[in-house]
């Protein structure tokens, strides 16, 4: 029960909230919120999978003294994260703005909605084809 | 069904919590491949004037990355634009009408407030970007903090004249500018030096030490890194704030 293996827990506590929220939950905007905390996630898994026991920041003093470079944390999976956060924020934007499409639509937010909706325009070609 | 799908999220999050005991034992071996970070660490301590480790791979060993990452940003919200159909003209009748019926929703509790935040968060944000060479900071998350005083400053101020701050008239351009300033510092290398982005460039320009040339050419970079995020993440909350054409969400 060290402390690491309680914050990877968290880490993968977070990502199943999410995931079940992109699962069960009925309004779509709720969803894409849904997808944020799975990135919020996997960035926390990366960050702390740079971490070291006694870490310290990866940033030299103004003295320029001697901080040890053995006991800084890896800023490698910092860098990939700052990019990974960009694709997340692009990606959230653009799910919004094509939400907005299918919202105008079926003129509804809700999943069950879209489903009746389109169940039902199934039976109706159908009726259409059998007819023919 | 409910019951099976509930099972199988459990079994998931037990098979995490196992991955997540084994991982807890080897953070302290877990290294990149050849521990290229002792790599950076030490030459960053050697040949660079910066301080802050993560912003000079970030701008310096690995700045196509980084340019590469501006220009992703600034095509999303070109594209979120044009999803919308460009709804910032400003000569469209429904975005009149819209413009004329916000004009009275926020109470003077939230316009006094913002008259107070507003310049701070500002200089808040130019100090995160000046500041990336000393501590966490850079240019990604300072043009989040001045878009963040941008989008408060149009929620409240926005009326049938104009929607928000200058910013909302050179918000597109400034988009542009971001990109193409660090475009030039890359092409500085090319002309007077060897490589694209290679900072000793600009000594044609400046006449420096090369630590001091390469902290100059990071904050020129961040410069335009900022220009982008800003002017895209206000772009971002215009293209999605308004409303469509024939009135229907």
């Amino acid at each position: 029960m060290t402390l690491i293996f309680l914050l990877y827990c968290g880490a993968s506590f977070l990502f199943m909230i999410g995931l079940a929220g992109v699962a069960f939950l009925d309004n779509f905007l709720k969803k894409i919120y849904a997808l944020g905390f799975m990135q919020g996630a996997v960035i926390l898994f990366f960050i702390i999978l740079s971490y070291r026991d006694g870490g310290d920041l990866p940033i030299f003093d103004y003295a320029l003294s001697e901080k040890v470079i053995p006991k800084m944390v890896n800023p490698i999976p910092h860098v990939l994260m700052l990019t990974a956060i960009v694709v997340g924020v692009a990606l959230l934007a653009l799910a919004i703005s094509i939400l907005n499409n299918v919202a105008r639509k079926f003129q509804t937010l809700s999943e069950a909605s879209v489903k009746a909706q389109i169940l039902l325009d199934k039976k109706n070609i159908e009726g259409q084809l059998v007819n023919d | 069904m409910r019951i099976i799908q509930v099972i199988f999220f459990l079994l998931l999050l037990l098979v995490f919590i196992g991955i997540s005991y084994e991982l807890s034992f080897k953070n302290n071996e877990i290294s990149t491949p050849k521990n290229i970070e002792i790599f950076y660490l030490e030459e960053s301590r050697k040949s660079h004037a910066t301080y802050n480790v993560v912003t000079t791979i970030l701008a310096d060993y690995r700045s196509i990355d980084t340019l590469l990452e501006t220009i992703v940003i600034f095509i999303t919200s070109m594209s979120v634009l044009f999803i919308r159909n460009f709804m910032i003209d400003k000569n469209r009748q429904s975005y009149r009408k819209f413009i004329e019926e916000i004009d009275c929703i926020y109470s003077s509790v939230t316009r006094n407030s913002i008259i107070i935040i507003f310049p701070l968060l500002i200089v808040f944000g130019l100090y995160v970007f000046v500041h990336g060479h000393y501590s966490p900071g850079g240019g990604f998350q300072a043009g989040v903090i001045l878009a963040t005083a941008f989008i408060m400053h149009s929620y409240v101020y926005a009326n049938k004249y104009n929607f928000g701050f200058f910013l909302d008239r050179y918000a597109i351009y400034l988009n542009y500018i971001g990109v193409l300033i660090y475009f030039a510092v890359g092409l500085f290398g090319i002309i007077f030096s060897s490589t694209y982005l290679d900072y000793q460039g600009l000594s044609a320009v400046l006449n420096l030490s090369a630590k001091n040339l390469r902290s100059i050419g990071i904050l020129l970079v961040e410069l335009g890194v900022t220009l982008t995020v800003m002017s895209s993440v206000y772009l971002l909350f215009r293209g999605l704030y308004c409303e469509s054409e024939d009135g229907n969400l």
